[in-house]
C-alpha cells in the first residue's frame, strides 16, 4: 500500500546527479589545448569553497574565479548539504558503487568528527602557507583520478583495440575515420601516460572499498569539503522535519538514509549537518511524515559537533603535520616546474588538481613522486615530454595561479631550467659521429645549442671531422626538447637541470 | 525482472573478457600487419611474381611523352599560386602526374608549430593550396596532406602554418599521422637505410608530391626535397648518422612523382626551426622537377649559391643513380614574371 509521491524527488535527484557527473567528466575531457573554452576547465575547482578558502589563505591572494564557490557557500546556507547529495561527482561515484550488505558494522557516531578535524587541519595548515593536504578535497580526488587514471586507461584500451582490428581490411577505413573524428577533439593525438600515480588511483579505490563498511563512509566521516558544508548546514533554512503526528515509527526512512543520520531513538529526527538532502526518506515514507521545508535553525548539539576544544586539537594536529611533512621533505628532489612558477609560493598555491597535467599537449607535466611535500604537484619530465615552444596552456588552466598566466611571447622567454650535455654519452662527443638532433630541435631562434666542427684522430690515424653540440647557457630556457629527442637509448646525453641547481637562479 | 547475482555477473563477465582477449590474440597471429604494397614501386616483401599487382602498376606509370619537356622548371616573382601553375604547366601540365581517380598525397614541410608562414619554417600555405586545386582539376579522387611535426602537436602545427586552412579551402584533407599506420618496410638495394617504418598512406598513394621549403640546416646544410622525405618515416632521429646515404635510400624507395621546392620565403640561417624574420629572405621562387636530385641541386645553387655536390645527400643521390646534379646538362625552363 505504498503511496505514490506527488513529486518523484529521488528520480529527479538521480537525474541531476547523473547530469552533473557527466558535466564534470565532459569539462575534464574537453580540457585540451585548442578545444576548451577559456576558463571552462577551472570551473569544477572554482565551485569548491574549501579550495577557495585554503588557496586564498595559503597563497595570500584572492582569485576572481572562486566567486562560483561563494554562490555554493550561500546555497549551503539555504539548502544545506545539497552539494553532497546532488552535485558532488565523488559522492555520485560513491552512490553508484553502493554495496547492499546485510551485516551492519557498528561505527561510533563520534567518528563523524573526522571530517571537521581534516577540515581544520587543512585550513590551519593553509594559514601557514602549506597546502599539501588539499589533495583530500573530493573534486580534486575525482579530477586527478579521471585525468591520470581513467581517461588514459580508456584511451589505451581503445587504441589497443584499434591496433588489433586495424589489419582487418574492411575495418581499417572505419577505424581511420573514427580515429580522425575522435582525435584530437576528445582524445589527445597520442594516448597520455603518467608516472607516479599509484596514490592517485589508490585513494579513490580505498574510498569505494570503505563504502562496503557503510554507504557514503567518506561523506559521513572523512570528507573535508563535506565538513565545511556540514558546518554551514547547521544554519541552513531548508531542513528535514518529521511530523510526529503522522510518523508511525516504521523506520523505513532510517533504512533508506545514506548517511545514517535518522535516529530511531530520538523521534526519527536527523542532524541537518549530516543530511545530504537526498530525499530518500521523503519517498520512503508512506505517511508523508518526512518533509523538507524551511524551518527555524534550532541548535541541537551532537556529540561529534565541532567545538572550540576540537578546533584547538586540529590546530595542534595541523602544526604536527606541517612539521612532520617539512621534516621528511629533506629529499634532494628538485622538480622542473612549469613555466613562470615562483619557487617560494608555488607549493602554497598548487592544489594538485591535475588540470595542468591534462592540458599539457606533450605530456611533459607529470605528478611529482611521493617522496616529499612536492608530491602530486606538477613536474616537467623532459624524457616523457618537452615544454612546447608554441604552448602556454598550463598557466591558462591553473585555477589558483600557481602557474601564472603568460602570453606566448613571455612564455618563450621564461626559463624553467638549463640544458647540460653529458659528453660521455653524446654520440658526437663520445663516438665521434655526427648527430646534431639537439641542435636541430632547439626552438630558440638564435639556437641555444650550437655546433662546432672538431677534428679527431681515428684508430688508424685518419682525420674525422665531427660537429659537436654546445649549450649556450645564456639563451637556453630549459624547454627540454633536446633531452626528449636525444636518440641515445636510456638516459639522454643532454639533460635539463631545474632552476635552483648548478647556480641557476 | 530477474536479478543477476554478483557472482554470476563476475563469472560471465570474465568469460566474456577472456573470449575477447583470445579473439584478439588469435587475430594478432593470423593477421600480421603485412606491409601494404606500394603501387608505384616494387615492394620487397611481396614476390615479384605476384600478378595481382601488375594491373595497378601499369595504371600509375607516368604518361610517356616527356620528350621535349624540360627536366626542371622554375618560376620567379609572382603570387605563389601563379608560380605553381606556371612550373606545372612548363613540365607538361598536372595531367602528367595526376590521373583521373588518383589518390594523391602532398607532403609539405610542417616541422614545428612555432611560427607562422612568414618565418619560413613551414611550406607556404598558398603553394600547397594551389597544388590541391590543381590535383582536383586533374580529377584526383582524394588529396591528402600530411606531415609528422617534431615540435608541438600536429594539430597545432597544421593550424599555425596556415596549411590546414589553405588545404580545407581547396577541398583537400589534412591527415594526422598515427603510430599504428607506420609499416615496417624493407628497402631493397639500400646502402644504409635497410629497414624503416614508413607511413601506410604514403606507401599506398598513387601519386606522391613532395613540397619542401628551402631552409638552412645544421647537419645537412640545407633541407630540400630529399630531406623533406624524413617526415614520412617514424624514427627520424636515428637517420642523422650517415644522413646522406639514408636519405638517398629513402628517396630511391619512395620516388615522389614530383618535387616542388618552395622558395617564396627562404630560411637562410638557424634552420630548420628559425623563428626570426632576420633569417628570412623573400625570393619568390618555385622550382619543380620530376627528378628530386635535380630539384635539390638547382635550389642549392640558385637560392643559396652552393655547390650541389657539397651536400652529402645530393652526392649520395647522384651516386645511387636517382637523378642528376649536373645543372649544365639539365634542360631547364625559367619563367620570370617581371
Amino acid at each position: 500500500m505504498k503511496k505514490i509521491p506527488s513529486t518523484p524527488w529521488v528520480v529527479i535527484r538521480k537525474i541531476v546527479q547523473g547530469v552533473f557527473l557527466l558535466l564534470f567528466i565532459a569539462i575534464i575531457i574537453l580540457n585540451q589545448k585548442n578545444n576548451t573554452v577559456e576558463g571552462l576547465a577551472k570551473i569544477p575547482i572554482q565551485l569548491d569553497p574549501l579550495l577557495a578558502f585554503s588557496s586564498s589563505l595559503a597563497g595570500k591572494l584572492l582569485i576572481k574565479g572562486f566567486v562560483f564557490s561563494a554562490l555554493l557557500f550561500i546555497f549551503a546556507l539555504i539548502f544545506g548539504r545539497f552539494w553532497c547529495g546532488w552535485i558532488c561527482p565523488l559522492g555520485t561515484l560513491l552512490d553508484i558503487f553502493r554495496f547492499h550488505s546485510k551485516k551492519k558494522i557498528y561505527i561510533p557516531e563520534s567518528l563523524r568528527i573526522g571530517k571537521y578535524l581534516l577540515l581544520g587541519v587543512i585550513l590551519i595548515s593553509a594559514l601557514f602557507g602549506f597546502q599539501t593536504l588539499v589533495w583530500l578535497d573530493p573534486i580534486s580526488i575525482f579530477q586527478r583520478l579521471l585525468i591520470t587514471g581513467i581517461l588514459p586507461f580508456i584511451d589505451r584500451i581503445f587504441t589497443w583495440l584499434e591496433n588489433i582490428l586495424y589489419p582487418i581490411t574492411f575495418l581499417s577505413s572505419i577505424i581511420d575515420k573514427a580515429d580522425q573524428l575522435l582525435r584530437p577533439v576528445f582524445l589527445p593525438l597520442q594516448p597520455a601516460r603518467f608516472t607516479n600515480i599509484g596514490w592517485i588511483i589508490t585513494v579513490p579505490i580505498i574510498l569505494i572499498l570503505l563504502n562496503v563498511i557503510t554507504s557514503r563512509f567518506w561523506c559521513r566521516y572523512l570528507c573535508p569539503l563535506g565538513g565545511l558544508y556540514a558546518f554551514l548546514s547547521r544554519f541552513s533554512i531548508f531542513r528535514r522535519q518529521v511530523d510526529p503526528k503522522k510518523c508511525t515509527g516504521c523506520s523505513r526512512c532510517t533504512q533508506k538514509c545514506p548517511t545514517g543520520t535518522i535516529n530511531q531513538t530520538a523521534g526519527y529526527r536527523s542532524d541537518p549537518a549530516e543530511c545530504i538532502m537526498c530525499m530518500n526518506c521523503i519517498e520512503a515514507c508512506s505517511f508523508s511524515a518526512n518533509e523538507i521545508k524551511p524551518g527555524i535553525p534550532e541548535v541541537i548539539h551532537f556529540p561529534y559537533d565541532a567545538n572550540r576544544r576540537k578546533l584547538f586539537s586540529s590546530f595542534g594536529y595541523a602544526l604536527l603535520g606541517v612539521a612532520f611533512l617539512k621534516l621528511i621533505s629533506s629529499s634532494n628532489h628538485a622538480p622542473i616546474r612549469p613555466p613562470g612558477t615562483m619557487q617560494d609560493s608555488f607549493l602554497a598555491r598548487c592544489i594538485r588538481c591535475g588540470a595542468c597535467y591534462k592540458i599539457c599537449p606533450t605530456n611533459a607535466i607529470q605528478p611529482a613522486p611521493v617522496m616529499d611535500e612536492n608530491y602530486g604537484s606538477p613536474e616537467v619530465i623532459p624524457r616523457i615530454g618537452y615544454c612546447d615552444y608554441s604552448c602556454n596552456a598550463c598557466g591558462l588552466v591553473c585555477p589558483t595561479q600557481a602557474i601564472p598566466v603568460l602570453s606566448l611571447e613571455e612564455k618563450r622567454k621564461t626559463i624553467i631550467g638549463k640544458a647540460i650535455i653529458n659528453t660521455n654519452r653524446c654520440i658526437a662527443w663520445a663516438q665521434h659521429q655526427d648527430c646534431i638532433v639537439c641542435e636541430e630541435m632547439c626552438p630558440i631562434p638564435q639556437k641555444a645549442i650550437y655546433l662546432k666542427e672538431e677534428t679527431f684522430l681515428s684508430r688508424d690515424g685518419a682525420n674525422i671531422r665531427v660537429k659537436l653540440p654546445f649549450v649556450d647557457r645564456e639563451l637556453c630556457i630549459g624547454c627540454g626538447i633536446c633531452e626528449n629527442k636525444c636518440p641515445v637509448v636510456g638516459e639522454a646525453a643532454i639533460r635539463v637541470d631545474p632552476l635552483g641547481t648548478n647556480g641557476i637562479s | 525482472m530477474k536479478n543477476i547475482s554478483r557472482r554470476k555477473f563476475l563469472t560471465e563477465a570474465s568469460l566474456g573478457l577472456g573470449a575477447i582477449i583470445l579473439a584478439g590474440l588469435s587475430g594478432c597471429k593470423t593477421i600480421t600487419p603485412q606491409p601494404v604494397p606500394p603501387t608505384k614501386s616494387i615492394n620487397p616483401d611481396i614476390s615479384s611474381t605476384d600478378t595481382e599487382q601488375v594491373p595497378q602498376d601499369t595504371s600509375t606509370i607516368e604518361p610517356t611523352p616527356t620528350i621535349g619537356l624540360p627536366d626542371l622548371a622554375v618560376a620567379r616573382n609572382g603570387e605563389p599560386e601563379l608560380l605553381v601553375r606556371q612550373v606545372i604547366e612548363a613540365l607538361g601540365g598536372i595531367g602528367q602526374f595526376v590521373f583521373s581517380g588518383a589518390s594523391v598525397i602532398i607532403k609539405p614541410n610542417i616541422c614545428v608549430a612555432y611560427n607562422t608562414y612568414e618565418y619560413a619554417t613551414t611550406t607556404n600555405p598558398w603553394v600547397i593550396g594551389a597544388l590541391v586545386k590543381l590535383c582536383f582539376e586533374a580529377g584526383a579522387a582524394s588529396v591528402k596532406v600530411m606531415d609528422n611535426p617534431f615540435g608541438g602537436t600536429a594539430e597545432e602545427a597544421y593550424k599555425v602554418s596556415g596549411i590546414s586552412d589553405a588545404v580545407q579551402t581547396a577541398g583537400g584533407t589534412m591527415v594526422f599521422m598515427t603510430d599504428r599506420k607506420f609499416i615496417n618496410t624493407t628497402i631493397p638495394n639500400a646502402t644504409s637505410l635497410k629497414k624503416t617504418a614508413i607511413y601506410e598512406d604514403i606507401l599506398n598513394a598513387d601519386v606522391l608530391i613532395n613540397v619542401p621549403i628551402a631552409k638552412d640546416h645544421g647537419l645537412a646544410k640545407l633541407t630540400l626535397g630529399m630531406k623533406n622525405l624524413m617526415g614520412t618515416i617514424q624514427k627520424r632521429e636515428i637517420l642523422h648518422t650517415k644522413l646522406g646515404h639514408n636519405l638517398a635510400d629513402l628517396a630511391g624507395f619512395l620516388r615522389p612523382e614530383l618535387t616542388i621546392i618552395d622558395g617564396i620565403r627562404v630560411l637562410m640561417e638557424n634552420g630548420p626551426t628559425g623563428g626570426s624574420l632576420d633569417y628570412v629572405k623573400k625570393m619568390d621562387t618555385i622550382i619543380a622537377s620530376r627528378d628530386i636530385v635535380a630539384a635539390d641541386s638547382y635550389a642549392a645553387n640558385s637560392l643559396f649559391g652552393m655547390d650541389p655536390l657539397s651536400l652529402a645527400y645530393i652526392e649520395a643521390g647522384v651516386s645511387a643513380g636517382l637523378g642528376s646534379a649536373d645543372l649544365q646538362q639539365l634542360k631547364i625552363e625559367e619563367i620570370s614574371n617581371t
